[in-house]
């Protein structure tokens, strides 16, 4: 038998000789763009905006928790680099607008609004558009008097700059605002009125009033479809029109076109506790036709749910996950989305080959084979706000920006968001387990949280420490328990007080300090922006288990 | 890898295609054998012409398209499976050799099948791997090293 270099030789020259070459074509294929094309050829200068219209909803979801996401989650793909041309609707899958920079997450210039809440965000294939909104003082921690707006700016990704838009013809009141981007202009409705912004001549129009307040809407290429009363308003014609009676009556509900049908979930009337399974329904407006779906299989509990290109993904409060594939008319389970559990709204956003999931400031990626991915959460806007109607999702794949109220500056907060390139700048490392020792008299269990008792039977501020073990050696946890909201020991730390948790690696290596907002479930304890770990509380007086060690980001 | 900022104009994308794929390839049959290998390195070409602005701006573009492809690879959870060794064709050839490749470490596995298998150059394979050379040496040391464990080769000098 030959040396063993001879072998590995021999072997690899059979193994590649058998590998068949990659071709442009194959590439070409799975993009359904010929890429040897310029992209350049494909964009053509028009007067008006012609990209394909952004899938876009509007999901009025209500109520229930004690404190909600309220960043806009906008996700883009496609447009032209320069802001004089426009793309053709092919051109919509080519390279993003926008360069994110860092690992997959860029703070950008957040513009020239005023500080709010539920702005209606909207992409229109050129420029993210922010309109409305208002300020809930009390809520937000801001002096003076609650407010209402509407006025506007828009971002264009490819200048990275903002312009003020025209004064609009709705009022600012309290209604929050939903927007549409509807074929060239961006259509808002704000509880009875109606409006469409033309982002090419800068200009107002009015548009026909809907019977009821509109809390969110869908565009399927010709009309657009409101919620919650499902009419249909074609803005060419101005004409508002009913839609068939629904099968089911159906709250919190949320709708997602999905390419020849409009998809809705939400929780079925009258409301009850426990909410129940999340029933779905779907319309076909070639036929105008409603259709009910088969039982989803997950409690309708502050759902949310995006389209990805083949299934509706649906997540709720529960962390508990599902997907509806309409071409076999089935819902299938996904694994339990590996975020923490909290009184909070998730927020499922699919973005081109990935479906995120946002939550309490957890960032949760699912890829093809089902696998859910946490991921650092960076500098992604967030905010803590009352009970209140959530906010839209815009969604056309590719780059997701977020755009929120930041309470812990009063100031508005806006981010690009690059699943891909997020996902490729951590490696995941297993890593085994660690002890922690409970303060005696703790309780630490699910009903106790779930039920907000803050204090009850929580003992008095007791440190709690831990050996912790890293792939970079052995470091010490010690955490400051002081009862209140939320838990013990590590969450004590985090999540109700506001306290860090230090870890002092035993290599001198600097201290990480825990991300602030944790719960007893799911404790995520943030070394710096790069690094994370995930630590799941299983009982007191157990172990913690160190789910993932995420290393630090790959130079480029 | 040293496939270097394709040039600006024309038909850019397809020269960086045609420049990586071999190489890439090679390396992700390495990662993961010839099957997932080239699945996973056809969702990181494809990722990359999708991202062709952000990605031609990088200092290594193929090395981060290797990073892409090694991240689809592993969501697969799967072992990577090498053909096994048809004895006609190859009677110089260990039948656990295949086994014992897809035993390896990662790293070790890829280092040795590119230097030992594909005639890559140390820093060829470092640059890939955005590690330093002696990494590579380590890698390669401990790879044959466990390798011939595996296989219970007899080193014959």
């Amino acid at each position: 038998m030959a040396d063993l270099d001879a072998q590995l030789r021999r072997y690899s020259e059979g193994v590649m000789a058998d590998t068949e070459p990659l071709t442009l074509e194959d590439i070409e294929g799975r993009t359904g763009h010929p890429f040897r094309e310029p992209v350049v050829s494909r964009l053509v200068p028009t007067r008006r905006h012609r990209f394909r219209v952004p899938r876009l909803v509007l999901v009025g979801v209500a109520t229930a928790g004690l404190v909600a996401l309220v960043a806009t989650v906008l996700v883009v793909r496609g447009g032209g680099e320069d802001p004089r041309v426009v793309a053709t609707p092919e051109a919509t899958e080519a390279p993003s607008p926008g360069v994110v920079s860092g690992n997959g997450i860029e703070t950008l210039d957040s513009g020239p609004l005023s500080p709010r809440g539920d702005a209606a965000v909207v992409w229109t294939g050129r420029e993210v558009v922010v309109w409305g909104g208002d300020l809930e003082a009390s809520n937000m921690g801001v002096p003076g008097p609650d407010q209402a707006f509407a006025d506007g700016a828009a971002y264009d990704p490819a200048t990275r700059r903002w312009r003020t838009i025209a004064p609009s013809l709705l009022p600012a009141t309290s209604d929050p605002p939903a927007g549409v981007w509807a074929d060239g202009e961006v259509v808002f409705f704000r509880g009875r009125e109606a409006a469409a912004w033309d982002p090419e001549r800068d200009q107002w129009r009015s548009l026909p009033a809907p019977e009821r307040p509109v809390t969110g809407a869908v565009w399927t290429g010709r009309e657009l479809i409101t919620l919650p009363d499902f009419a249909a308003l074609d803005p060419s014609t101005r004409e508002w029109r009913s839609l068939p009676v629904p099968p089911v009556q159906l709250s919190s509900e949320v709708a997602r076109w999905a390419g020849q049908e409009l998809l809705v979930v939400g929780q079925s009337e009258p409301a009850a506790v426990p909410a129940g399974d999340a029933r779905g329904m779907s319309y076909d407006p070639a036929a105008d036709r409603w259709r009910e779906l088969p039982p989803s299989g997950v409690d309708a509990q502050a759902i949310d749910a995006d389209w990805n290109g083949r299934e509706l993904v649906v997540v709720n409060y529960d962390m508990t996950a599902a997907a509806y594939d309409p071409a076999a008319n089935r819902w299938r389970s996904l694994p339990a989305v590996p975020a923490r559990f909290y009184e909070w709204y998730p927020r499922v956003v699919s973005a081109g080959a990935q479906t995120a999931v946002l939550m309490a400031q957890s960032l949760v990626v699912l890829d093809d084979n089902d696998h859910w991915t946490p991921l650092p959460y960076g500098e992604l806007p967030v905010a803590f706000q009352p009970v209140r109607p959530q906010r839209p999702i815009h969604a056309d794949g590719g780059l997701v920006y977020l755009f929120g109220y930041a309470p812990q500056t009063q100031q508005n907060r806006f981010a690009a968001l690059d699943l891909q390139a997020r996902l490729d700048s951590f490696d995941t490392i297993q890593v085994g387990t660690v002890s922690l020792t409970v303060p005696p008299g703790a309780r630490l269990t699910d009903a106790v949280f779930r039920r907000g008792d803050p204090t009850g039977a929580l003992p008095p501020p007791e440190t709690v420490t831990a050996e912790l073990a890293t792939p970079s050696g052995t470091c010490s946890v010690s955490s400051t328990y002081v009862g209140g909201f939320g838990g013990l020991a590590l969450d004590a730390a985090t999540g109700g007080t506001d306290r860090p948790v230090t870890i002092t690696p035993a290599d001198g290596s600097p201290s990480w300090e825990a991300l602030a907002g944790s719960d007893p479930d799911h404790t995520i304890v943030r070394l710096d922006e790069s690094d994370l770990i995930e630590v799941t509380c299983t009982e007191p007086g157990q172990a913690l288990e160190l789910a993932r060690y995420l290393t630090p980001p790959r130079s480029q | 890898m040293g496939a270097g900022v394709p040039p600006v104009d024309g038909d850019e994308f397809t020269e960086f295609f045609r420049d990586v794929e071999p190489r890439l390839r090679r390396a992700l049959v390495a990662l993961c054998g010839p099957e997932d290998g080239r699945d996973a390195l056809a969702e990181a070409l494809t990722y990359a012409w999708q991202n062709w602005r952000r990605i031609r701006e990088m200092t290594n573009p193929a090395g981060y398209v290797y990073r892409v492809a090694r991240s689809r690879a592993r969501r697969r959870r799967r072992a990577p499976v090498f053909p096994v060794v048809e004895v006609e064709r190859m009677p110089e050839v260990e039948p656990g050799l295949p086994g014992a490749l897809a035993a390896l470490p990662e790293r070790q596995r890829v280092a040795v099948f590119l230097v030992y298998g594909c005639e890559w150059s140390h820093p060829e394979v470092a640059d890939l791997m955005g590690v330093s050379v002696s990494t590579v040496r380590n890698h390669l040391a401990r790879g044959l090293d466990r390798l011939r464990a595996l296989m219970e080769v007899r080193v014959d000098g």
